[in-house]
């Protein structure tokens, strides 16, 4: 009769590697899930932007569409809970994410290189602004009524177009060139596109989320020069009690994962102590909300 | 504690922005709204006007089709004729083909008793378009000399 090997428990720092990896698991899949479910979603709500600026450069009165109920869609659920959508659903986002493991494993399988490139902060937090600069200037060229004559510089429309399995590409090949620069800066740079150029990112930053919505810290509590959460946030945040910056916060939950002193949190984390269960539910949440914008692909 | 106190300031900027961008676009709303209803007065007071325009032009069309068609040319004619006393004369103007008028230019061989009384048949003229009307019992000279004066005027007014 073999004797059972009692399995050892588990150290703490096993554990919480195991966590670590578990939180990114779940987070693979609810993006899966979104990739399939409504990859248009981010450019729907950003042609409500540019549907508004247009309508109102045109001096004719506002008309409701589906694009406007998109954007206002997604900009209250940010308000309330925070850029869950770019963390968990965005189909742009969850690309980036995948490029960017995809090349890690390249690099340590082929190339034997474990430690991936980093960029100096103040490169990043500058290309960070570059956004803003972005949403500014494609929605004056819509007030003006000329952002259609560019149209094909757009790379995620192409993207879109290729999340709809629609591969003819004509007019838009300086989207596409456009896109696969983007391939190759997410290669390298986590979160390339979404922290440098996203115009819809640079809405949802300049959103208010009120300070409860999102996973704060209390600096008081955290080891002296420790920046663990920084060094492995993909935008290179670390959360302030009334930071200006943490509108750059996609909601990932990466620094709450390997923190060691457990010292971020949120509300709705604290009520029902399972991770697993807040992201559950704010993904349930935004695939119904998915559904009444009309952006959800499965019916 | 510095802290807690600006803590309302960041947050609260972003949603004073925001408040602002929602006003501006009610703001905007309201303006385009009556922008777009005076766009709309305009635009039923020209075809108001344009439909005017078309009945006029139309009902010149009918005018000038019935000028066409009638027997006598547009103009004032004199003709004569002799009543009880003495010589009847009467003016008839045509306009537009039809009789607008028939006056009496002089009648003074007539006795004003019977005249007046005769004198009913001109406004029939213009009603019932001819010459041709019914003679007024009891003023039967007076009246006869109207129908020679009147038959007389339209008969220059014949188109030939």
């Amino acid at each position: 009769m073999s004797v059972q090997t009692e399995k050892a428990p588990l150290t703490p720092a096993q554990q919480k590697k195991r966590q670590i990896l578990l939180s990114k698991r779940l987070r693979s899949a609810v993006q899966t899930f979104f990739f399939f479910a409504m990859p248009g979603a981010f450019v729907a709500g950003f042609s409500g932007a540019k549907s508004l600026m247009e309508q109102m450069g045109s001096g004719a009165p506002l008309e409701w569409n589906g694009f406007l109920k998109a954007l206002v869609g997604l900009c209250l659920f940010t308000i309330l809970f925070g850029r869950f959508f770019c963390g968990f659903a965005c189909a742009f986002g969850s690309l980036g994410d995948a490029v960017y493991a995809l090349s890690g494993v390249i690099q340590t399988k082929l190339l034997h290189r474990k430690k991936r490139i980093t960029f100096p902060r103040g490169a990043l937090l500058w290309g960070q602004k570059v956004k803003f600069l972005l949403l500014a200037v494609i929605l004056l060229l819509s007030f003006l009524g000329i952002y259609r004559s560019y149209s094909g510089w757009s790379p995620w429309s192409v993207f879109s177009f290729l999340t709809a399995l629609r591969f003819r590409l004509d007019g838009y090949l300086p989207g596409a060139i456009l896109l696969l620069l983007i391939l190759v800066g997410m290669a390298f740079q986590e979160r390339f596109f979404c922290q440098f150029l996203c115009p819809m990112g640079a809405v949802f930053a300049l959103l208010p989320v009120p300070p409860f919505g999102q996973l704060h810290r209390n600096p008081e509590q955290c080891l002296k020069g420790c920046n663990a959460c920084r060094n492995n946030c993909p935008v290179n945040l670390k959360l302030e009690p009334d930071g200006f910056r943490n509108g750059e916060c996609i909601c990932c939950e990466k620094c709450a994962g390997i923190c060691p002193k457990s010292n971020l949190n949120r509300w709705d984390r604290t009520l029902l102590k399972r991770e697993w269960l807040t992201v559950i539910l704010r993904a349930g949440l935004l695939f119904a909300l998915g559904v009444w914008m009309g952006v959800c692909r499965f019916f | 504690m510095n802290r807690k106190n600006r803590s309302a300031s960041n947050f609260g900027a972003k949603l004073a922005g925001l408040l602002m961008v929602a006003a501006s676009i009610a703001g905007y709303q309201t303006v385009a709204v009556q922008w777009a209803q005076a766009a709309q007065t305009n635009e039923q007071a020209i075809a108001a006007v344009n439909a005017y325009n078309q009945q006029v032009t139309s009902l010149e069309q009918t005018q000038n089709d019935a000028a066409q068609e009638s027997l006598y040319q547009d103009g004032v004619y004199q003709g004569s004729g002799t009543g009880f006393g003495g010589e009847i004369v009467l003016s008839v103007s045509v306009e537009g083909g039809q009789i607008i008028s028939v006056e009496a230019l002089s009648h003074t061989g007539e006795d004003d008793a019977y005249f007046s009384l005769a004198q009913s048949m001109l406004p029939e003229m213009v009603a019932r378009q001819t010459w041709q009307v019914d003679t007024v019992s009891g003023a039967t000279f007076s009246s006869s000399g109207i129908l020679e004066a009147a038959e007389n005027a339209l008969g220059q007014a014949v188109k030939s």
